[in-house]
């Protein structure tokens, strides 16, 4: 017999679960960010509609590719998903709550 | 935490390079030689190398605007579109052409061409079947054998990796303008390493450019979500206010009869001034719901934006004199798209582009070099006592031959297949897309057996003359030659000869350096050493 704890806790200390994580954190959370993000600043950036949206979608990609770097820069894998996670959620929150 | 911070980065950018460099290289050497496509497209028509090349002149368009109209009224009846194209520098001819209607289930109908003579009334109609420099630009970011949208994505997620993998080399780079100024030749993977540096570093504000305006050019595509919250995900209506003069119409179904277009042209003068027309375009000729759009030929404003003048088909009001309202945003988005298309550029500028273009080429290929030279090093006390290298190192290896030696191969399968594929066969275009990636098929059969630097020799020997030949090629298989075409001035004819034999000197250089390489012992002590440092922790660091 196996106990749950002590297969999974090896998983989850091991140096390839950290990185398949924060490869994971970094493709799908930072996209979320990015997208959440320009999302966001396409109806807050005080420009005419077309040019505020234009305006957005150019910055996405900076957004994304600090939020990258942000989850290959923090110490601990989880830090880098309850951070991209937590400002993608205010972000959709802001977008719902303006919008 | 600071150095922890460099240690990521430097893991980050050994992985990110690698896990996508091949495709990368891929992209960028398409792109790179997409800068020459209608030069290239041009050299893959033989057809065309005679009696067609000339110059605008504003005294003839209205007569050739009338002819255009006879001609494609005869010969193009019931097509999608009519484009009537005038000479410009990039494409110094004139010609008439048509999209027919698509077939089920294709998003675009079938291109004609036909091309005026400058000196007859006759029309040059029979072309040899050619994506030409077309094949090179859909490459770079269509791939091929699959469908657009998914190649689209992955080429996007490369360019992702790439904007990752600049960001995190520049971080790690410390010493950025020391190693701009230090080349150590002949010093093994430290010579990689410099040559690695200085491409990268030499054409850095390129390579960033390049990469960030790649994402912007199909940003609508990856990054919807603006249009989303700002338009409720409406991107026709986005368009619609972004660019007025761009929005397609649909065929009713009724006919009607098209206005004579040379009576748009005394409207046409009044907003145009004195800029020369590039392309007139009918949209759905024939039909009551028919468009005229004028597009004028922006020579080198950097901001070419390609607002059209539109007129009603049928009772010629102008619809929309492409002014647009004048915005940074929009402003800075052509801008950014200008710089990555560099339509702009003159040939000083464009032959920039291209070694740029190149040097990205470079940095991709002795990045993975670099690589793939330290983990053999690491690996270099089990190779001594007879084992196999691992896996890892056998596929990088084999992809390194096979892209970063066959690209060029590949490439100049692809013009000898154009010049020497029988005019007649079925399928001809496709058959020159298929001689490309034959090539790059047959190599990585072989770097499945055998990786050694005879093989890469072989490989850039036979790059390196069939390129040289290139000029022998065109003069054996054309009515023109290298020599005909400088007296006549067909630069980009004999530019693209010079162009090919310059490479082709260049690779068989690179052989030859190879065999000295050869001669000298392989690895170092110290080198050996900073082998063992763990995650792609290597030299890059340690000296930094």
């Amino acid at each position: 017999m196996f106990s749950l704890n002590s297969n999974v806790k090896p998983l989850i200390d091991s140096q390839a679960f950290n990185i398949v994580s924060r490869l994971l954190a970094a493709i799908f959370a930072g996209y979320l960010v990015a997208a959440t993000g320009s999302g966001l600043l396409a109806i807050v950036i005080p420009l005419a509609p077309a040019q505020s949206t234009l305006t957005a979608m150019m910055l996405s990609f900076s957004i994304y590719a600090t939020a990258i770097i942000w989850v290959f820069s923090v110490r601990n894998h989880f830090v880098a998903w309850r951070d991209l996670l937590s400002l993608s959620s205010i972000f959709y929150l802001l977008i719902r709550l303006i919008n | 935490m600071k150095e922890n911070f460099f240690r990521s980065m430097t893991w980050l950018h050994t992985w990110v390079g690698l896990l996508v460099c091949w495709v990368l290289l891929l992209i960028f050497f398409a792109g790179t030689l997409s800068y020459y496509r209608h030069d290239i497209s041009l050299w893959t028509k033989p057809e065309l190398h005679k009696n067609v090349i000339q110059s605008y002149d504003a005294s003839l368009i209205e007569p050739e605007l009338d002819k255009a109209q006879q001609y494609l009224s005869q010969h193009a009846e019931g097509a999608r579109d009519w484009r009537i194209s005038f000479p410009t520098d990039r494409k110094p001819y004139l010609s008439y052409s048509w999209q027919t209607q698509p077939e089920a289930g294709q998003r675009r109908g079938q291109f004609i061409e036909h091309v005026v003579q400058k000196d007859q009334e006759q029309l040059i109609t029979d072309v040899r079947q050619t994506k030409g420099g077309n094949f090179f630009y859909r490459l770079h970011f269509d791939l091929h054998y699959m469908p657009a949208k998914i190649a689209r994505w992955i080429v996007g997620f490369c360019t992702m990796f790439m904007l990752i993998a600049l960001i995190s080399g520049i971080v790690i780079h410390k010493r950025i303008f020391k190693d701009f100024f230090s080349f150590r030749r002949n010093k093994g993977s430290r010579s990689w390493l410099d040559a690695h540096n200085v491409s990268s570093v030499l054409a850095l504000p390129y390579h960033l450019m390049i990469t960030y305006t790649g994402l912007v050019t199909l940003m609508v595509m990856y990054m919807p979500w603006a249009v989303i919250t700002a338009y409720d995900g409406d991107s026709q209506a986005f368009r619609k206010e972004l660019r007025p003069s761009r929005v397609q119409v649909k065929p009713i179904g009724e006919t009607a009869d098209m206005v004579q277009l040379t009576s748009l042209l005394p409207q046409l003068q009044g907003i145009l001034g004195n800029l020369p027309i590039r392309q007139v375009v009918i949209n759905n000729p024939g039909d009551r719901n028919s468009r005229v759009n004028v597009y004028k030929d922006t020579g080198e404003t950097v901001t070419d934006r390609r607002t059209a003048i539109v007129f009603d088909a049928v009772d010629g009001k102008l619809l929309n004199s492409g002014v647009e309202p004048d915005s940074g945003a929009q402003n800075t988005h052509d801008t950014l798209i200008a710089l990555h298309t560099g339509r702009f550029s003159g040939p000083a500028l464009r032959l920039l582009f291209f070694i740029s273009g190149i040097m990205g080429c470079a940095m991709i290929a002795t990045g993975t070099l670099l690589w793939a030279n330290k983990i053999r090093q690491k690996q270099q006390k089990q190779l001594k006592q007879g084992n196999k290298a691992t896996f890892g190192l056998r596929l990088v290896e084999g992809l390194n031959l096979t892209f970063i030696a066959g690209l060029p191969l590949a490439a100049s399968a692809f013009f000898y297949a154009n010049r020497l594929l029988p005019l007649d066969m079925v399928n001809r275009a496709q058959w020159e897309a298929n001689s490309f990636f034959l090539v790059l098929a047959i190599l990585g059969v072989i770097a499945c057996f055998k990786r050694t630097l005879s093989v890469w020799r072989v490989v850039l020997a036979l790059s390196g003359l069939s390129l040289i030949a290139i000029p022998l090629l065109n003069a054996l298989t054309s009515d023109s030659n290298l020599l005909t075409n400088m007296s006549q001035g067909q630069w980009s004819l004999a530019g693209f000869d010079i162009i090919c034999s310059i490479i082709g000197l260049s690779l068989l250089y690179a052989r030859s350096k190879l065999s000295q390489r050869h001669k000298q012992p392989a690895i170092r002590q110290h080198d050996a050493s900073r082998a063992d440092l763990p995650l792609g922790r290597t030299a890059m660091n340690k000296e930094a």
